[in-house]
């Protein structure tokens, strides 16, 4: 259970204000500040929408962080900030939601392709959890030309969105931050590409 | 403002320092540098021999500007408010920003020899 202490509007200006004044220490009062208060909304909103306690905290800290990079996108005296950030948060949340769904239109004739070779009673719906290993199997060939394509494809299946998990299991650690970004992108973007063309067949 | 994060509290927000330790411009990923990936409140405080609540504090604040003017003042704004000890952060900031440097040469290497097989490989992909 996600504990959240209650947030004191009051002190949200001037904490709003030091990160104007680029503050180093503004970022840590805010995120104690809100990121619990911050998570626990979420789960609560968005919680029938299939967001669950590690999407909820990273939704609230993707809020945070933002703010904290450009504190400017606040304009003071146009409502409180916390109310700020819960709307950017919804925003975020709707768009993870269109995200999730785009990715499973793309999956989704897989998905049936599964059930007809499973014989199992499978059903393509939005809640729909994708059989990654029967993927693998009827298209292998296809989808992965090296065995770093196919730890990318499992990721992708699994919607993992954290690139840091990406960058493990690339072995990328190597590189900078920035790099490893730009490697990760052309590398599922390669497999999305093979994945329509597939979905073309 | 000091910090009022409880025991249970703690243990929930160490989880946002993990997510922003792959975010350039936080504490957190200048430790996750310096400390190869970790990030545990026990090795921060071990480093910086601070408590783990302020270690947990220290990680969730901006990185030092990288500005000579703004840089000092951001390290003394830190070392006021954190009262670690000066040197051993500094040099753990300093050896962070070595190792991402050296990382920034090597990638490069490494992304041109990269960009000869990916070239390959595109050819392979086109429609």
């Amino acid at each position: 259970m996600i504990q959240a202490r209650r947030v004191d509007i009051a002190q949200l200006g001037p904490l709003h204000a030091r990160l104007l004044e680029g503050d180093p220490i503004a970022s840590a009062d805010l995120i104690e500040t809100l990121y619990l208060p911050l998570t626990s909304y979420a789960l609560k909103k968005h919680h029938r929408f299939g967001v669950d306690r590690d999407r909820a905290a990273d939704l609230a800290l993707n809020v945070l962080v933002s703010l904290i990079e450009r504190p400017e996108q606040f304009q003071d005296g146009r409502g409180n900030l916390f109310g700020y950030l819960c709307m950017a948060l919804d925003g975020d949340a709707i768009n993870w939601g269109r995200d999730l769904r785009n990715r499973e239109q793309i999956f989704s004739m897989h998905a049936v392709e599964v059930q007809e070779i499973g014989g199992n009673t499978y059903e393509v719906d939005p809640g729909i959890k994708m059989d990654a290993m029967g993927i693998l199997e009827r298209n292998f060939d296809e989808i992965v030309s090296d065995p770093s394509d196919e730890a990318v494809l499992s990721l992708i299946l699994q919607d993992e969105r954290d690139y840091s998990v990406y960058a493990k299991a690339l072995q990328l650690n190597d590189l900078s931050v920035n790099a490893q970004t730009a490697e990760i992108k052309r590398r599922k973007d390669r497999i999305e590409k093979r994945l329509k063309r597939l979905k073309g067949k | 403002m000091n910090s009022k994060i409880t025991g249970s509290e703690a243990v929930q927000i160490e989880g946002a320092v993990v997510r922003l330790a792959s975010r350039p411009g936080f504490l957190a990923h200048v430790f996750s540098i310096a400390f190869a990936g970790d990030v545990s409140m026990q090795r921060v405080a071990e480093e910086l021999r601070c408590p783990t609540e302020m270690a947990l504090r220290v990680s969730l604040m901006r990185a030092p500007r990288i500005e000579q003017k703004t840089f000092r003042n951001d390290v003394e704004r830190i070392v006021e408010e954190t009262s670690i000890d000066k040197t051993r952060f500094l040099a753990i900031v300093r050896q962070a920003q070595s190792i991402e440097a050296l990382a920034q040469t090597n990638s490069q290497i490494l992304l041109a020899a990269r960009d000869s097989l990916a070239h390959s490989d595109s050819e392979k992909d086109a429609p």
